[in-house]
C-alpha cells in the first residue's frame, strides 16, 4: 500500500486526490500527534497521506483588491514575517503554541482540524473570512462560517483540497484578544475572545466580536453585532447586560479536563463586559 | 519513499516509510542521539532540530515532508564557533542540570539568536517558550543566552 | 579494616553507625531528636490576580536558604532555581487527577508544567552557615527548596483575594469559586 503521496504541484495532487482516498497532511503538527502509537512506531494513517505542505501554489500570500489571499500551507511564522498581514492579526498567531509549532503548522491545518479552540478561527471568523477549496473538476469558494459544522467536521469532500483562505483586509480602530490558556505559552485555549470595532465621531461604525471553545463552532452574533453598531459610549454601557444576556444564549461551553463550563461562561461575558465598557472608547476618554 | 535532504552539511539518500518521525530516522538510522525523545507529542522541545535554519520538532514531522531540506542537528552545529560560545555560556552561568533538554535548548537558542542577535529577556523567553525543562526553573538558561548574545558579538 | 586484612579473595567487614554523641535518638525505641540539625529556607511570592479571568502571574519570587556551606555554589543554585519552579508550578497549573485508578492527565499536553514564559527570574540567596559536622560544611539543600514556593504562592493570592486559599493548585477555576463562595 501506497504510504504516503508527495506530489510534484496542486494540480498533480488534485489528481491523486480524485483517483484515491487521501489524508491530506500540511505541517503534520495535530496528526502526527493524534496518530502517534507507542515507542518508534510510525504514526497510525489508515489511508495513505499526501504531503501538501512543499507546494509553492498554497504558500503565497497575495492582497488583491482589499483582500488578502493566503495559501493553505502558509505557516503561522511565514504569516508572523509577512508584511501584509496586519498587526492585530499576528497578536494571534504568535499565541499559537511555541516557535517550534509556528514554523511547521499552518493556517489551512487549523481550519481543517476544526477544533472547537483552533487558534486562528475566531480571528477568521470576525472578519468574515471565505475559503477557496479546488479538486481535480472544479473550484469553489465558501464563506468560513459555513466550512465547520463542528467539532472536527467540515463540509469538504474527500477529494477535494483547501486552497485559499479569503480575508478582508481592514484597519480597526479597537483591537481587543485574549487567549486564555493553562499557561502563558504553547497551550490551548480555555476560552478566547476576540473583539474589532471601528469608533467614529463618537459612534460605534462596525463591530465583531467573537468567541473561541465556547461551542462546538465559534461563536459570532451578527445580530447583535448590528444593535451595537452606531451606537454612543453612554448607550453601549447601557446595553451590556443585554450583549450579554443574547450571548449567554449561544455560548455553549463544556466541562472538560481543563476547566469547567461555569469558568468558561463566566470568563467569556467578563472579557465582553471589559471590551464594551473599557476598550471601545478608551481612547476618547 | 526515497528521500533525498542535507544532513549536518552532507547530501544523505534514505529509502523509508515516509511516515517515519524525523525523530527517529536521526537516532536509528544516523545514530544521531543528540535529538532526545521527552514526550513525543511536540510540547518539551526536546526533539527540537533545525530545518533551513528554523527550529521544529522532530518527533512530530514526518521524515517525508523533509525531502531537499537542509537539517541542522546538534551534532552538526557542534563543529561552530557559534556552538562554542553557546556551550560556554551555558557552562559559566549553570544552565546544566540533568542536561537532558540542553541539546534542545542549544538549537532553540541558535534558532532565536539567528532571527534576533540581541534579544531582551522577554524575546528570550518567548524563544524558548517550546522548550521545557524541569530541573532548573529557566532563569540560568536566560541567563546563559543573554550572556551568547553578547560575547558571541558579530556570530549572528 | 586496616588491621584486619589478609589476602583472601574475600573479605567482609561490619560496621554499625555510631552517632555523633550530640544526637540523641534511640534507634531501638525510636525516641529522641532524630536530626542533628536543619536546613532552613523562607520564600516570598508576589502574584498578580487578573480579575477577568482569575489567571495568577507570578511577578516576582525571592528565597533565602541555609544549607550550611554549598560544596558547588553553581550546582545548588541551579536546584534551588528548579525546586522553586516545580513548587510554582504545584502551586498553579499541574493538575493531576485520578479517575477509577487511572490519571486523567496522561501526557505533557494535559499535566501543564512551566515553560519559561510562565516563571519571572529567580532570585535567591544563601546565608553562610557552615556546618561544622557537615562535609565541606554542608547540611543538604534538594527537597527545601521545592517545599516553600507553593505555600508562599497561595498566602500571596489569598492576600491579593482576601479570601482563604485552602488547595493547590490553585486553577483559576477554583479561583473562582471561591471568590464566588462556592467552594
Amino acid at each position: 500500500m501506497v504510504r504516503a503521496y508527495r506530489p510534484d504541484s496542486l494540480t498533480h495532487a488534485l489528481d491523486i486526490m480524485s483517483k484515491n482516498r487521501t489524508t491530506v497532511l500540511a505541517g503534520g503538527t495535530d496528526l502526527m500527534v493524534k496518530r502517534r502509537r507507542w515507542g518508534t512506531m510510525a504514526p497510525l494513517f489508515e489511508l495513505p497521506v499526501i504531503f501538501v505542505s512543499h507546494l509553492g501554489e498554497l504558500r503565497g500570500i497575495e492582497e488583491d483588491g482589499g483582500v488578502l489571499k493566503i495559501g493553505a500551507s502558509c505557516t503561522y511564522s511565514q504569516l508572523l514575517a509577512s508584511s501584509l498581514v496586519p498587526d492585530h492579526w499576528k497578536t494571534v498567531f504568535s499565541q499559537i503554541a511555541s516557535p517550534a509549532i509556528r514554523n511547521r503548522g499552518t493556517i489551512g491545518g487549523n481550519i481543517c482540524n476544526a477544533s472547537p479552540a483552533g487558534d486562528t478561527l475566531p480571528l477568521l471568523f470576525a472578519l468574515d473570512a471565505s475559503v477557496l477549496i479546488r479538486r481535480a473538476d472544479g473550484t469553489r469558494e465558501c464563506p468560513l462560517a459555513d466550512f465547520m459544522c463542528g467539532p472536527g467536521e467540515t463540509v469538504m469532500r474527500h477529494d477535494e483540497l483547501l486552497c485559499e483562505i479569503h480575508v478582508p483586509v481592514r484597519r480597526f480602530d479597537v483591537f481587543y484578544y485574549r487567549k486564555v490558556g493553562a499557561r502563558r505559552a504553547n497551550s490551548c485555549a480555555k476560552v478566547s475572545f476576540t473583539g474589532f470595532a471601528d469608533v467614529s465621531c463618537g459612534k460605534i461604525s462596525d463591530v465583531r466580536i467573537s468567541f473561541g471553545a465556547v461551542a462546538p463552532t465559534i461563536v459570532r452574533s451578527k445580530e447583535t453585532e448590528t444593535i451595537l453598531t452606531g451606537k454612543d459610549g453612554k448607550e453601549i454601557s447601557e446595553m451590556v447586560s443585554g450583549a450579554e444576556e443574547q450571548f449567554s444564549a449561544i455560548l455553549k461551553p463544556i466541562d472538560d479536563l481543563r476547566c469547567s463550563r461555569e469558568y468558561r461562561f463566566q470568563v467569556s461575558l467578563n472579557l465582553l463586559r471589559h471590551f464594551l465598557e473599557n476598550t471601545l472608547f478608551a481612547d476618547s476618554e | 519513499m526515497k528521500i533525498d535532504f542535507i544532513l549536518n552539511k552532507k547530501p544523505v539518500h534514505i529509502d523509508t516509510d515516509p511516515l517515519r518521525r524525523l525523530l527517529d530516522v536521526l537516532r536509528e538510522d544516523f545514530y544521531l542521539t543528540g535529538v532526545k525523545e521527552g514526550c513525543g507529542e511536540g510540547e518539551c522541545g526536546a526533539c527540537t532540530v533545525l530545518i533551513g535554519g528554523e527550529a521544529v520538532c522532530s518527533c512530530i514531522v514526518p521524515v517525508g515532508t523533509v525531502a531537499n531540506e537542509k537539517i541542522l542537528t546538534i551534532e552538526g552545529f557542534r563543529s561552530t564557533a557559534r556552538y562554542r560560545i553557546l556551550e560556554k555560556c551555558f557552562i559559566d552561568a549553570g544552565a546544566v542540570q540533568c542536561g537532558f533538554c540542553t541539546p534542545g535548548f542549544i538549537m532553540a537558542a541558535e534558532a532565536l539568536l539567528s532571527e534576533n542577535p540581541r534579544p531582551d529577556e522577554t524575546e528570550i523567553r518567548q524563544g524558548i517558550a517550546g522548550n521545557l525543562c524541569r530541573c532548573t526553573g529557566y532563569s540560568m538558561i536566560v541567563d546563559a543566552i543573554q550572556r551568547a548574545s553578547v560575547q558571541g558579538k558579530g556570530l549572528w | 579494616m586496616r588491621e584486619s586484612w589478609n589476602s583472601a579473595p574475600e573479605f567482609e567487614l561490619q560496621e554499625r553507625y555510631e552517632q555523633p554523641p550530640f544526637v540523641q535518638w534511640d534507634q531501638q525505641r525510636f525516641k529522641g531528636d532524630a536530626y542533628p540539625v536543619y536546613s532552613w529556607g523562607t520564600n516570598v511570592v508576589e502574584v498578580e490576580v487578573d480579575s477577568l479571568t482569575w489567571e495568577v502571574t507570578v511577578k516576582g519570587i525571592w528565597a533565602a536558604y541555609d544549607i550550611g556551606t554549598p560544596m558547588d555554589e553553581r550546582i545548588v543554585r541551579g536546584q534551588i532555581e528548579g525546586g522553586i519552579a516545580q513548587g510554582l508550578g504545584y502551586a498553579t497549573m499541574e493538575v493531576m487527577n485520578s479517575s477509577e485508578g487511572r490519571f486523567m492527565q496522561e501526557s505533557l499536553f494535559d499535566y501543564v508544567i512551566p515553560t519559561a514564559v510562565d516563571l519571572p527570574n529567580i532570585h535567591s540567596t544563601l546565608i553562610e552557615n557552615e556546618y561544622e559536622y557537615g562535609p565541606f560544611g554542608a547540611k543538604c539543600a534538594g527537597e527545601l527548596p521545592f517545599v516553600g514556593a507553593a505555600p508562599a504562592l497561595a498566602s500571596a493570592v489569598q492576600h491579593a483575594l482576601g479570601v482563604p486559599i485552602t488547595r493547590i493548585p490553585l486553577t483559576p477555576d477554583y479561583l473562582r469559586e471561591v471568590t464566588q463562595g462556592e467552594d
